[in-house]
């Protein structure tokens, strides 16, 4: 009877004691910060599948650092929200007569952003500290692009309305899916369609070898021309041996509006599409 | 007319309307119903919904008097989650026509429900309605006793939030 107790109560301190693990001292309520302490990072990204992603962490009082030292972290409770949209507000929806209606209409247009856990997706140039308390959703893609997330807080001020543009969707024309290329001989032109004028562009390449190695190149693009150019040797790395799997993504960024509400904060929407090829020596 | 003329007048036309039947008849002419069903809603791209109730019915001899409180359920749509639903409740009164056929009774009814709607999106309810729909329903009886009688039938909700309801029940009926 005793050991039962006393494993019952051991158990509980146990899953008491990794709970407050999950965040350390880096992080706090939300009900301790006004909205105006708060710097919102908020992040939409967008492969060209039925689905678009959005990424969001709270800061306190500045945006995250590169090092990360000094960052508080914030974790919503009591009642404090982040809904994810494709542009109205949920707080400001006048849902009408039809309930039916509205909810199917809703679960296209609006979520409600959960606590997550890195997956190691879609995530590429990311301002984003996945180790933090940070909160992800996902949705449809919008027919407009445009792509909203709404802070609701249970006493504090909202935050509804930081907005972004989503950059229009594009196809990849090269290289071609599973072609192969020398990463010290071969130019790799990586070519994409439609431009267009506004966005920011970057490209980011990973390989990983049947060894275990693993190695990213990454560059940013002054202006959307359709192609880039990587010369023979740019992908070559101390790293890299032998046959590599390598993803090549190409990336449109756009800057949206956030909040005026917050102390400060970014929001950004990400274009994405990648393609696979083979790399050797 | 004095506004406060139809306050006084009412309580005692109630009493008027009822006491007489209740001390007329000697038969048992209060039941109490407990229900459960299905509720089919018009709108195709909602799941059906397990419908619970119960209702207190006064009966004089061809017209009964029914008041109930019906759960409708939990509406899902039929490509989501739990967690994206409409829960609809309500309390209704109805007059109930009552044919008595060989060994069974036919009730024809027809009332008005008082509905409260709450809807859910990713868990968190988001708002929040009333409506007031009207409904019809046939009913089948059969006694067990004079105590005990069973009963199944189907009712139909016009426009509860937007969509029309149907609802096949069953239940079992108390008298006293």
């Amino acid at each position: 009877m005793n050991i039962k107790k006393y494993t019952k109560i051991i158990a509980s301190a146990s899953c008491g004691v990794f709970l407050l693990a999950c965040d350390d001292d880096s992080t706090v309520n939300s009900s301790d910060v006004n909205s105006s302490q708060i710097f919102a990072t908020f992040e939409i990204y967008s492969d060209g599948s039925d689905q678009v992603y959005a990424a969001a962490q709270l800061t306190k009082d500045q945006a995250p650092s590169p090092s990360s030292d000094g960052d508080v972290f914030i974790r919503l409770v009591s009642g404090d929200k982040l809904w994810f949209s494709t542009g109205d507000n949920i707080d400001d929806l006048d849902f009408g007569e039809d309930l039916f209606s509205s909810l199917e209409q809703l679960e296209q247009t609006q979520t409600l952003m959960t606590r997550a856990q890195y997956n190691g997706d879609y995530f590429f140039n990311s301002d984003i500290f996945y180790h933090n308390a940070w909160y992800a959703g996902r949705l449809p893609p919008s027919a407009e692009g445009q792509y909203a997330v709404a802070l609701l807080r249970e006493i504090d001020t909202d935050a509804k309305y930081s907005t972004v543009q989503m950059p229009a969707a594009f196809s990849l024309l090269a290289p071609e899916s599973n072609d192969s290329y020398s990463r010290s001989n071969d130019v790799l032109a990586i070519e994409w369609s439609p431009t267009q004028i506004g966005v920011s562009m970057s490209l980011e390449i990973k390989s990983s070898c049947i060894n275990g190695d693993f190695d990213s190149y990454s560059q940013i693009e002054s202006s959307d021309i359709g192609m880039a150019i990587l010369d023979a040797g740019t992908l070559d790395s101390v790293y890299l041996n032998g046959d590599c799997t390598t993803t090549v993504n190409v990336i449109k960024t756009q800057l949206g509006q956030f909040d005026s509400t917050f102390d400060g904060g970014r929001i950004s929407a990400h274009q994405i599409r990648s393609v696979t090829i083979t790399t050797t020596d | 007319m004095q506004p406060g003329i139809k306050f006084k007048i009412w309580p005692i036309t109630l009493c008027l309307l009822f006491i007489p039947f209740h001390f007329t008849f000697a038969e048992r002419n209060m039941q109490i119903d407990a229900v459960i069903g299905i509720g089919i809603p018009s709108n195709s791209n909602f799941d059906d919904s397990t419908v619970h109730g119960v209702a207190f019915t006064y009966a004089i001899p061809s017209v009964n008097l029914r008041a109930g409180y019906l759960e409708l359920g939990d509406f899902t749509l039929d490509n989501g989650s739990f967690d994206n639903r409409l829960e609809i409740v309500g309390a209704y009164l109805e007059l109930i026509k009552v044919i008595r056929l060989n060994g069974i009774n036919l009730e024809v009814g027809a009332g008005v429900a008082a509905t409260n709607t709450e809807m859910f999106l990713d868990g968190e309810q988001i708002n929040s309605e009333s409506d007031t729909s009207p409904f019809a329903e046939i009913i089948l009886a059969k006694h067990l006793s004079e105590l005990i009688t069973l009963h199944a039938g189907v009712a139909w909700f016009s426009d509860v939030s937007g969509s029309d309801i149907t609802v096949p029940k069953a239940g079992i009926r108390f008298s006293f």
